[in-house]
C-alpha cells in the first residue's frame, strides 16, 4: 500500500483523450520519476495530483483514503505541493512574503508580524541547510536559488508530498547537483518526490523508481535496479533509438564562414576567438552565467561589440543590428522561442516566412499568399511539423518541439550561410530532439556553418565536431570531438587543471 | 550621487531659511487679478484688455493679472481664487461659473477686507460689493426683434441653450417673452446642445430637417451659431434659415461677412472689464462719501451695459468693422 | 538609526524633495507671501481632494490597474450628497449614502473587469462617461445648494486651525502609510501587482485583492465628492473635471509605477502629492501664465519616470555583472 495511489485515472480535453486509465502508487521516502515524450500526459497527470484540474474518472488515494481534492488549497492541504515549472515567485516582494504568501504571521488588526515572519522564514531555510536573509528581493537572487526559495515555500506547508515539474530546467549544472542533494536530504526525511524531466541522466541518477507514460497510458515502471537510460528510452518511444545521434561531419576542412578575433563585451565576455567552417556544427558550452548567450547576441548584432574583429566570408563586418546581420547570411534561434523567436499568436504559415518577406512581395509590391502557403507547406513536410496540416494553426498551440522546428524553418527560408542556434532542444521531447539533430546536420551537410549553444552535455557530444568552452566570459578551450568525455569538458567548464590533458 | 543630492538639499535648506527672515518690502504698488472660468476664451480676452487699459488710466502703480483654470469647473476656480488670495491682492474681479459654487470663497474675501466685483457672470447671492454686466433679458429681447424683422411674425424658432445655465436661461426667456409680445403665433423650439459647437450642429440639423417650419434659430451662447450656420450649410438653407448668435469672436465675424449668419447679439466685453476695474479700485479706496459698504468705498451695486445687433451691414464699414477686430489696447 | 533611514531613503524620494524645496526657496524669494501661514493652508487645502483620492489610485496602480472613473465618481458623490440634503436627509446620513452608493460604484467596476475581463482603463472609462451622462440629467445642468444654515456653520469648522478635509486627509494618510507596509491584505495588493500566477498559486483570491482597491478608491472620490460640497456649500456636475489625470500624475511622480505593477508606495505618493500641489501654487503666485504650469507637470512627469526606469536598470545591470562574477 502507497502513500499515494492512483487508480484508472482518465482525463480528456474536448475530443483529445489526454490520460487514460493509469494507474500508479508512490511509496513515502522515494523519488519517483516520471517520464514521457511532450505530450505523454504526465504534467496532466500531475496536475491532476495537485488539484489544479480534476480526473473525467478514477480515484486518487491518500494513505487508503479517497482524497478529493478541487483545488490546489486542498491540495496543500492534504500535504501535496507542486514546485512549479515557470516560477511561481513574485519578485518584487521580498524572499520571506513570498515563503509565506497568504501565511503570514499576523497580529490582532491584520498587521503582519516582521519578527516571528523573519524567524519562521530563517527556520524554514535552516531546515534544508541554506542560509538566506529573509528580507531581500526575490529579483536580487540567482535562478537557483530562486528556485530554492520556491521549494522552501512549498516545504514551509507541512508537505510530505513534494512534486517538481522540470525543475533544473533553468539551472545551470551546479545549482542542479545543489538540487539534487536537497532532494535525496528530503527523501531520507520520508517524503515522497516526484520528479519530471526531460533529461534522462539526471532521471537516472537520482531516481530510486522511474514510471513511463506513453500518449496517456501508462507503460511501466523500472525499479532501482533496472534504471537504464536506453531502456526508458525504448519505452518512451516503443522502438529503440540505436543510434540517437547523426554521424558526424563527413568533410571537415570547409572554408572559413566566420572567425572573430579577441571579441569582447564589458561585463559579457572577453577575447573570444573563434572559427567556424562551412559543413561543421561547432558547440560551445559552458555554464549558464559563462557569456555563451551574450556572445552570440554581440555576434547577431544584437548588442553592441567593445572590441575585437569579425571576419565572415573573408571581410571584415560589423554588425549594427540583427537586420544587419540577417542580410548578409546570420541567423540566431534563440534560447526563449516564444519571447524572442516566434509570434506565438500568429500562424505557422506567417511565422516560416516572417524573416524572408522580401521574397514573396511581387512587383507591385503586394504580398503573394499563394507563394507563402506553398513555401511553408514545404518546410512543413522537410522537417516533419507536427500536425502536417498545422500551416493555418497558431503556433502557441504547437508543442514545443514543433515550436522549435517552425523556428528552424523560418531562419532556413532566409538561405543563410552561418545559423547559430541556442539551446536548440530546450524543453523538446526524445522524438523531436532527434529530428532536430538529423535537420542540424544536413544542413550542415548541406555546406552551412553551425554554431550550437548547449548546456547539455550528451548533445554537445553527440552532435559538435569540434567543442568551444566558455567560463565566466572567456574562451577556455576548443578541443576536437575525438573520444572527448563529459567529465573532460565539465573540468574545463569549471575551470580545472585536469592531470593528463 | 545621493551624497551630492543630500548636500545640495542641505545648502538649499539654509537658503530657505535666510529668505524667510528677510522682511518683505513695503508695498507701493497694488495687484488686482481677473479670475474667469474657461480661461483662454476670446470673449475673457477681450474683458481683460479692458482690466489692463483701466489699470494703465489708473496709474503705473496698478498691476493686474488674468487667473482661472482652462475648464469650466465651478470648484477649480474657487481654489484659484483661493490662491490669488493668498497673494493679499487689492481686489478681484470675477466672472462666476455658477452661481453657487463661488459663494463661500466671495464671501471670505469680503470678510478679510478685500473687495470683490463680479461681472459677466454674477453670484447674486454672495456679499460682492457690485454686478458689472449685461441684462439678459434685454439681451435676448433684442434677439426676438432680429428676427422678427427677419421671418415676420409667423412660423417656428428654435433657441439653442444649456438647461440649468443661468444666463442662458435668462436670454432665453427675454427673447420669448417679446416674440409673444409681438408675434403670438411664432411657436418656440427648445434644443440643448452643451454649449458645443458640432453638439449644435447636430441638434440644428436634426431639427430643420424635421421641421421645415422653423425659419429662424438664436443660440443664447457663443458656440451656437456657427454650428447652426454649418448646420444649414450642409442642409443648403444658408439663405432660408434666419440665424442669430450671442457675442462675438473671430469665427463668428466671418460668418456674419459671408452672411451665414444674420445677426449676433453683442455687449462690450471689453468695457465689461474696464467697468469692473475702475468699480474694485474705487471700492479699495474709500473716501468721505458715505459707503454702502464698509469699510469699502462706495460703488452702485449693478451695472447693466448696453446691448445691440452686430451684422453684416455694420461690418461693411471699415471703420466700425476694426472695433471687433482686436481688442483697444492701450500701448 | 542615521544609516538606516539613509537606505530606506530611495533616490527617487531624494530628487523629488530636491524639487520640491527648490520651488520653495525660488518662490519665497519671488513672492513675500509664499511662506505666510495663510498661503501654506490655501496650498495644502486646494490639492485635497486629489491628494485623498491618489491613496486609492496608488493601490490601484499598484495592483496592476487604472481607475479614471473618478472624476464621474466626485460630482455624481456630490450631487446625491447635495440632493439628499436639499429633502431634508441627515447630512451625516447622507454622507453614508454617499459612500455605499460610491462603494458600490467600486463594485460594479471590479465586476466588470473580472466578469468580461475588460482592461480597467476601458472599464473605469465606461463607468465615468455613464456617471457624467446621469450628473447632467439629474441636474439639469444646474447648481444645487442653498443648504441649511446648520450644515454650513458645521462645514466652516477649523479644528486646531486645520479645515475639515485636512484633518481627515491626514488621518487617512497615516493609515494608509501603516496599512501598505504592515497590512496582510494590502500587501497582497503588491503581489498581485508584481505576480498574478505567483499570488494565485498561493492560494490568494486575487478577485478579491481587485475588488477592495477599486471600491478604496471608489470610496475616497465618493468622499472627496462629499467634501467638496462641504468646501464649496455646493454641487455641481462640473466639479472634478479632469481630476483623474492629476490624481494619476501625482502618484506617477510618486514613484508608482504604470508599467510593472507592484511597485510603487502611498510614502512616494504622499510627496507626489505635495510636489503637484507645490506646482500649482507656485504658478497662481508667481503669475506666470498657467498655461505653463501643464508644460512644467509633464517635463516632471517625464524625469521621474526616467528616474524609476533607470533605478530599474541600473539594478538589472548590477545583477547581471554580479551573477557573471559569481
Amino acid at each position: 500500500m502507497g502513500l499515494l495511489e492512483l487508480k484508472n485515472i482518465n482525463k480528456s480535453f474536448a475530443d483529445n483523450l489526454v490520460l487514460s486509465d493509469v494507474s500508479l502508487s508512490f511509496h513515502a521516502g522515494e523519488i519517483h520519476s516520471i517520464v514521457g515524450e511532450n505530450g505523454a500526459g504526465k504534467s496532466t497527470l500531475m496536475k491532476i495530483i495537485g488539484g489544479i484540474y480534476r480526473a473525467d474518472s478514477g480515484a486518487v488515494y491518500l494513505n487508503g483514503k479517497l482524497a478529493n481534492m478541487r483545488n490546489p488549497i486542498d491540495a496543500y492541504r492534504a500535504g501535496i505541493g507542486i514546485v512549479h515549472q515557470e516560477l511561481s515567485l513574485a519578485d518584487n516582494m521580498t524572499v520571506a512574503q513570498n515563503v509565506f504568501a497568504n501565511r503570514e504571521p499576523i497580529g490582532p488588526i491584520g498587521f503582519v508580524r516582521w519578527k516571528k515572519l523573519y524567524q519562521d522564514t530563517e527556520n524554514e531555510f535552516q531546515k534544508i541547510g541554506v542560509a538566506i536573509k529573509p528580507d531581500v528581493l526575490v529579483k536580487t537572487l540567482s535562478i537557483g536559488m530562486q528556485q530554492i526559495v520556491e521549494i522552501v515555500k512549498v516545504l514551509s506547508q507541512n508537505i510530505n508530498i513534494l512534486i517538481f515539474d522540470e525543475p533544473t530546467s533553468a539551472l545551470s549544472d551546479s545549482e542542479a547537483q545543489n538540487m539534487f542533494s536537497l532532494l535525496v536530504k528530503l527523501k531520507e526525511q520520508g517524503k515522497l518526490i516526484i520528479f519530471i524531466s526531460h533529461k534522462l541522466n539526471e532521471v537516472c541518477h537520482i531516481s530510486d523508481r522511474v514510471s513511463v507514460l506513453r500518449d496517456g497510458k501508462y507503460i511501466g515502471t523500472l525499479e532501482h535496479g533496472e534504471i537504464e537510460e536506453d531502456r526508458i528510452i525504448s519505452m518512451m518511444v516503443g522502438r529503440d533509438l540505436s543510434n540517437l545521434y547523426p554521424p558526424k561531419s563527413s568533410k571537415l576542412n570547409g572554408d572559413i564562414v566566420l572567425e572573430t578575433k579577441n571579441l569582447s563585451r564589458v561585463d559579457k565576455f572577453h577575447d573570444v576567438s573563434i572559427t567556424v567552417r562551412s559543413g561543421e556544427i561547432l558547440g560551445i558550452f559552458g555554464l549558464v552565467g559563462a557569456g555563451r548567450t551574450e556572445f552570440a547576441y554581440s555576434l547577431f548584432g544584437a548588442d553592441r561589440i567593445d572590441s575585437g574583429k569579425v571576419t565572415f566570408e573573408g571581410e571584415d563586418v560589423t554588425f549594427k543590428s540583427p537586420t544587419d546581420a540577417i542580410a548578409k547570411g546570420v541567423c540566431y534561434l534563440s534560447e526563449d522561442r516564444k519571447r524572442l523567436g516566434l509570434f506565438v499568436n500568429m500562424i505557422v504559415a506567417n511565422n516560416i516566412v516572417a524573416s524572408s518577406l522580401k521574397k514573396f512581395i511581387n512587383r507591385s509590391g503586394f504580398l503573394e499568399f499563394d507563394k507563402m502557403q506553398v513555401v511553408s507547406l514545404e518546410y512543413v513536410e522537410r522537417l516533419n511539423i507536427q500536425p502536417a496540416n498545422c500551416i493555418s494553426n497558431y503556433v502557441s498551440n504547437l508543442s514545443g518541439g514543433n515550436q522549435q522546428k517552425v523556428l528552424l524553418a523560418k531562419w532556413i527560408t532566409t538561405n543563410p550561410k552561418l545559423l547559430i542556434v541556442d539551446e536548440p532542444t530546450r524543453g523538446v521531447d526524445v522524438g523531436a530532439k532527434a529530428k532536430i539533430h538529423s535537420i542540424l546536420r544536413d544542413l550542415a551537410e548541406a555546406g552551412l556553418g553551425i554554431i550550437m549553444i548547449s548546456s547539455e552535455l550528451p548533445e554537445i557530444l553527440g552532435l559538435s565536431d569540434r567543442v568551444a568552452v566558455m567560463n565566466n566570459g572567456k574562451l577556455i578551450t576548443v578541443l576536437d570531438n575525438n573520444d572527448l568525455s563529459e567529465e573532460m569538458i565539465l573540468n574545463k567548464a569549471f575551470n580545472k587543471h585536469v592531470v593528463g590533458l | 550621487m545621493k551624497r551630492i543630492l543630500g548636500g545640495l538639499l542641505v545648502i538649499v535648506l539654509l537658503l530657505s531659511l535666510i529668505t524667510i527672515t528677510v522682511v518683505a518690502e513695503e508695498r507701493e504698488t497694488e495687484n488686482y487679478s481677473m479670475v474667469v472660468f474657461t480661461k483662454g476664451a476670446e470673449y475673457f480676452n477681450w474683458c481683460y484688455a479692458g482690466m489692463q487699459d483701466a489699470a494703465k488710466t489708473l496709474g503705473n502703480h496698478v498691476n493686474v493679472e488674468l487667473q482661472g483654470p482652462s475648464d469650466w469647473d465651478a470648484s477649480q476656480e474657487a481654489r484659484t481664487v483661493e490662491q490669488v488670495l493668498a497673494k493679499r491682492p487689492n481686489g478681484i474681479i470675477i466672472s462666476c461659473a455658477d452661481e453657487s459654487t463661488l459663494i463661500p470663497v466671495i464671501n471670505r474675501a469680503i470678510a478679510g477686507g478685500v473687495p470683490i466685483i463680479c461681472f459677466d457672470s454674477d453670484s447674486p447671492d454672495s456679499d460682492r460689493l457690485a454686478y458689472v454686466g449685461t441684462d439678459n433679458h434685454s439681451f435676448g429681447a433684442v434677439a426676438g426683434k432680429a428676427i422678427i424683422d427677419e421671418i415676420g411674425t409667423e412660423g417656428e424658432v428654435a433657441i439653442l441653450l444649456v438647461p440649468g445655465a443661468v444666463s442662458m436661461e435668462e436670454r432665453s426667456q427675454g427673447c420669448v417673452d417679446y416674440l409673444k409680445e409681438h408675434a403670438p403665433n411664432i411657436k418656440i423650439n427648445y434644443l440643448n446642445d452643451e454649449g458645443d459647437v458640432s453638439k449644435a450642429e447636430q441638434v440644428t440639423s436634426a431639427l430643420l430637417q424635421a421641421n421645415p417650419n422653423v425659419k429662424a434659430v438664436f443660440s443664447t451662447h457663443g458656440y451656437g451659431a456657427p454650428g447652426a450656420a454649418a448646420a444649414t450649410r450642409n442642409l443648403g438653407k444658408t439663405q432660408d434659415i434666419c440665424i442669430i448668435g450671442s457675442d462675438y469672436d473671430s469665427a463668428t465675424l466671418e460668418l456674419l461677412k459671408n452672411k451665414e449668419v444674420t445677426g449676433t447679439v453683442i455687449d462690450d466685453p471689453y468695457l465689461l472689464g474696464y467697468q469692473a476695474m475702475m468699480l474694485v479700485y474705487a471700492s479699495a479706496h474709500p473716501t468721505d462719501v458715505l459707503s454702502a459698504r464698509p469699510p469699502f468705498g462706495h460703488v452702485p451695486e449693478l451695472i447693466y451695459g448696453n446691448c445691440s445687433l452686430l451684422t453684416a451691414e455694420i461690418l461693411a464699414d471699415e471703420h466700425a468693422a476694426a472695433r471687433y477686430e482686436k481688442p483697444p489696447i492701450i500701448d | 538609526m542615521l544609516r538606516k533611514i539613509k537606505n530606506k531613503m530611495n533616490l527617487h524620494y531624494l530628487v523629488l524633495i530636491f524639487c520640491i524645496t527648490c520651488i520653495f526657496v525660488i518662490m519665497s524669494i519671488q513672492s513675500p507671501f509664499f511662506l505666510t501661514w495663510n498661503n501654506i493652508d490655501v496650498l495644502v487645502n486646494n490639492f485635497i481632494m486629489e491628494a485623498i483620492m491618489a491613496l486609492g489610485m496608488t493601490m490601484v496602480i499598484i495592483s496592476g490597474g487604472i481607475d479614471i472613473s473618478i472624476s464621474g465618481i466626485l460630482p455624481f458623490i456630490a450631487i446625491i450628497f447635495a440632493k439628499l440634503m436639499l429633502i431634508g436627509v441627515n447630512p451625516w446620513l447622507a454622507s453614508l449614502i454617499g459612500l455605499v452608493v460610491s462603494g458600490t460604484i467600486g463594485l460594479f467596476n471590479n465586476s466588470l473587469r473580472h466578469v468580461l475581463r475588460l482592461h480597467p482603463m476601458i472599464v473605469t472609462m465606461a463607468t465615468q462617461l455613464t456617471l457624467k451622462g446621469l450628473n447632467l440629467a439629474i441636474t439639469g445642468g444646474s447648481v444645487l445648494s442653498k443648504f441649511s444654515r446648520s450644515f454650513t456653520s458645521f462645514t466652516a469648522q477649523r479644528p486646531l486651525g486645520l479645515s475639515i478635509p485636512i484633518w481627515i486627509y491626514i488621518l487617512l494618510a497615516v493609515l494608509f502609510v501603516a496599512l501598505s507596509k504592515h497590512n496582510r491584505r494590502f500587501i497582497h495588493v503588491f503581489f498581485v501587482g508584481g505576480s498574478n500566477e505567483a499570488s494565485m498559486l498561493s492560494g490568494m483570491k486575487i478577485n478579491s485583492i481587485f475588488r477592495m482597491v477599486y471600491v478604496i478608491s471608489a470610496i475616497l472620490a465618493g468622499l472627496a465628492g462629499i467634501l467638496s460640497v462641504t468646501v464649496y456649500n455646493s454641487a455641481s456636475y462640473s466639479f472634478g473635471q479632469g481630476v483623474e489625470m492629476k490624481v494619476i500624475t501625482a502618484v506617477a511622480i510618486g514613484g508608482t509605477s504604470l508599467t510593472h505593477g507592484g511597485e510603487g508606495s502611498i510614502t512616494g505618493t504622499l510627496l507626489g502629492t505635495l510636489f503637484m500641489a507645490i506646482v500649482y501654487n507656485a504658478f497662481v503666485m508667481s503669475g506666470i501664465s498657467t498655461y505653463y504650469q501643464d508644460v512644467f507637470t509633464g517635463g516632471m512627469l517625464i524625469v521621474a519616470v526616467l528616474l524609476s526606469e533607470g533605478a530599474r536598470a541600473i539594478n538589472k545591470r548590477t545583477n547581471q555583472a554580479k551573477s557573471l562574477i559569481k
